[in-house]
């Protein structure tokens, strides 16, 4: 056995035993590792942290070159379903924006019982400059004709159908200068005429005219229709927004916002059938 | 002996007029630098690379089977106190039942060290037998402690046996590093 095991190996194995027993001891009695631990894995942090990083290096060089058109398989496949997710998004809002809508047309039904309403949505703009005018999605088949007027879910005035198909019809808007619609300012009750401010300098505007020389005029006054054959009454037209004498001096004129949102607009409803009071 | 152990002066180095290294010295620290950074990059790869690898629910632990080898091949008494110090690092980096696998490792380098040196040839397929039979010893040694410690069941022996199996294929790809450092200073080395 001596020949077998020299001193050097004796010492190994007894210290050997020995260190064993105190680091079998030292873990389980204590709460956390040892010191000798802890010096240990600090030492071999920084190793383990550079070989990881080169590991992750290397697989993405592997992923790159071995794997490039499964990638641009599943890339394709993920970009369909964002195509697909987006355009589930969009529908959403639709209905989000249509529920709104609707909701607010319930309660202008409440408040004019004897309007009957078809409700369009629009298809096209007109892109000329000095006409403002729009295709919606229904006509004589849903009862639309020429000359019967468009508002939104809120009463606000947008136009005048000027034209009609089957399942078409153009709506020419109160911004265009070719429509005159007499007017009242709701709060004071003077009456003037409303027609699109384009020719005049104020474009997607509308400008008010022939108010008496001493009516008081204030900001944000609100403007309705007065009530003709054309426009039922009360159906809001814009706000004041700026006011003066017009060219002969004898009488005033009003700038004004229209009600309408015509930049956002989709859904619009035709006035088939109105009391006229 | 005391000859061989003689400075041979005018052939070594000094470090500042203090330390006076002979050839054979150097040569000594040398080896035993280069095998310590080969154990370290060796454990290194084994907790960053080697612990991710499962087949048929075994992972192959290599760290063991470096020193077994180290220390096969530098004998019972060298390779003892290497398999001691490395053993003790290896414990105290995190592993489980690092003072099982201590004992068990500085155990089987001196003991099957031993027996190889006085009963068998030197070359490749002895030490082989010897590594593979070290490391089933330490591996199996751990795995029964474990299982009397309730840190795993006696019916995980397959996965045992299948991570054995897997770390027992680097001993061939280890032997050729092993063998290149163990030259330098080859007058020590008996190994083919």
């Amino acid at each position: 056995m001596k020949r077998f095991l020299r001193k050097g190996a004796r010492i190994a194995l007894a210290l050997a035993v020995v260190l064993a027993i105190v680091l079998a001891l030292s873990g389980a009695l204590g709460k956390s590792s040892p010191v000798t631990n802890r010096i240990v894995q600090t030492v071999l942090a920084p190793f383990r942290s550079g070989a990881a990083a080169l590991t992750r290096q290397a697989q993405q060089i592997y992923s790159y070159l071995f794997q490039y058109e499964a990638l641009q398989a599943e890339n394709e496949e993920l970009k369909a379903k964002i195509a697909s997710m987006e355009d589930d998004a969009r529908t959403a809002d639709a209905y989000q924006r249509e529920n709104q809508r609707l909701r607010e047309l319930l309660e202008l039904t409440r408040e004019h019982e004897d309007y009957d309403l078809v409700s369009s949505y629009i298809i096209t703009w007109d892109s000329n400059n000095w006409k403002s005018a729009f295709t919606i999605n229904k006509g004589t088949n849903s009862g639309i004709q020429e000359g019967m007027v468009a508002i939104t879910a809120r009463g606000e005035a947008v136009g005048l159908v000027t034209a009609a198909g089957a399942n078409w019809a153009t709506v020419t808007t109160v911004l265009d200068s070719s429509l005159e619609i007499s007017a009242l300012i709701a709060s004071s009750g003077y009456a003037g005429m409303v027609q699109g401010a384009y020719v005049t300098g104020s474009e997607g505007m509308l400008r008010m005219d022939y108010l008496p020389s001493d009516a008081v005029i204030r900001n944000n006054d609100q403007v309705v229709t007065a009530g003709s054959t054309v426009y039922p009454r009360d159906l809001i037209l814009g706000y004041v927004a700026d006011a003066g004498f017009d060219e002969t001096g004898v009488a005033k004129y009003a700038i004004l916002t229209p009600a309408a949102d015509f930049q956002n607009m989709e859904q619009v409803f035709i006035l088939t059938n109105y009391v006229n009071e | 002996m005391k000859r061989f152990l003689r400075n041979d002066t005018g052939e070594g180095t000094t470090l500042a007029g203090k330390l006076y290294l002979t050839p054979r010295q150097r040569s000594a620290i040398l080896k035993w630098l280069l095998y310590s950074l080969s154990f370290l990059l060796i454990l290194v790869l084994q907790d960053v690379i080697f612990s991710q690898v499962k087949l048929f629910g075994g992972t192959p632990c290599v760290t063991p089977m470096f020193i077994l080898l180290v220390g096969l091949l530098e004998g019972p008494n060298r390779g003892g106190i290497f398999a001691l110090c490395a053993g003790s690092f290896y414990a105290m980096s995190g592993v489980s039942m690092g003072s099982a696998s201590l004992l068990l490792l500085t155990a089987t380098v001196v003991l099957l060290g031993a027996v190889r040196m006085a009963y068998l040839r030197p070359g490749f397929w002895p030490l082989m037998a010897c590594c593979v039979l070290g490391l089933f010893i330490h591996d199996g040694g751990v795995f029964l402690l474990g299982a009397f410690l309730k840190l795993t069941t006696l019916n995980r022996w397959g996965s045992f046996f299948v991570g054995w199996l897997l770390a027992c294929l680097s001993a061939p790809a280890f032997y050729p590093l092993v063998k290149v450092i163990g030259r330098i200073g080859a007058e020590t080395w008996k190994e083919e």
